[in-house]
């Protein structure tokens, strides 16, 4: 059987969100973030049963990226973003790229200027980072990558992937494991590297 | 024996110099790690590495050797 050769893929196109707020996502995205509104698509009786009829709206993210919003007709909002602090209304988000500091600063103070709430600029292991959310609740971040990831990095990743595999799914019990369990396995297997 | 093993990055170099200037604890370099050692308590502050919170939690993610007496915002102590 002959080798499948492996794909690449170019970054991102869009992302995809459904909005119960049609009004205030266009007026964040494109008056208070500034971005350009890129396309929009109308459709009768494309959705599914329960949600036929819609509009899918593009803005501007950069670098050939878009973020784009579901707006269906008539239906009933289920704003999956409820309870703000539960981890499903923090881990799916969005963070878009800066590439210097003052772009950092620049939509810090645009944000600031246009009365949106923000974080405190977060330091993490290879970016740094502004938080805050759209009118749906969608959390989003701006980052500006403070350096490049090479192959250590992704060695390492490699490494932290199987230990958490290992630990909290293949391994014995691995419903009473803790990270902690998972760090020390993780040690073993780079002791065994050096 | 406690053991600290640190991937030798940018974000995670304050534990390495902290670990070079306290008298207890030995550092020695493996390639892309290094490995901090103490024979009795493996103990960093992060105030004195100066790390933001948000890498200092993530400091572990190299794996230790021993037991954690403790890692909360102030303090990681491995026995």
């Amino acid at each position: 059987m002959s080798e499948i050769p492996q794909p690449e893929l170019h970054g991102v196109h869009h992302t995809a969100f459904p909005t119960w707020k049609p009004k205030e996502t266009v007026e964040f995205y494109r008056d208070i973030l500034g971005l350009k509104v890129l396309h929009a698509i109308t459709a009768k009786g494309w959705g599914r049963d329960e949600h036929p009829d819609f509009l899918h709206f593009f803005f501007d993210a950069g670098n050939g990226a878009a973020i784009a919003f579901f707006y269906y007709i008539g239906i009933e909002p289920m704003n999956d973003q409820a309870g703000p602090r539960g981890y499903l209304g923090m881990a799916r988000h969005t963070s878009w790229r800066v590439e210097t500091d003052a772009e950092l600063v620049q939509w810090r103070e645009r944000l600031v200027a246009k009365g949106v709430a923000i974080s405190e600029e977060v330091q993490h292991e290879v970016i740094k980072s502004l938080y805050f959310r759209d009118p749906n609740g969608y959390p989003l971040e701006i980052s500006l990558p403070t350096r490049s990831l090479g192959k250590v990095d992704a060695m390492d990743a490699a490494l932290t992937l199987d230990a958490m595999i290992k630990t909290f799914v293949d391994g014995d019990s691995p419903e009473t494991k803790t990270i902690e369990d998972m760090w020390r396995l993780k040690g073993e297997m780079v002791r065994e590297l050096l | 024996m406690a053991i600290l093993y640190v991937l030798d990055v940018l974000e995670f170099s304050p534990l390495v110099d902290f670990s070079e200037r306290a008298y207890e604890l030995s550092v020695t370099n493996h390639g892309a790690y290094r490995k901090i050692e103490a024979t009795d308590k493996l103990t960093i502050s992060r105030v004195d590495t100066g790390m933001d919170p948000a890498i200092w939690f993530g400091a572990l993610v190299g794996g230790f050797e021993g037991n954690i007496e403790e890692f909360s915002e102030h303090t990681l102590t491995i026995i």
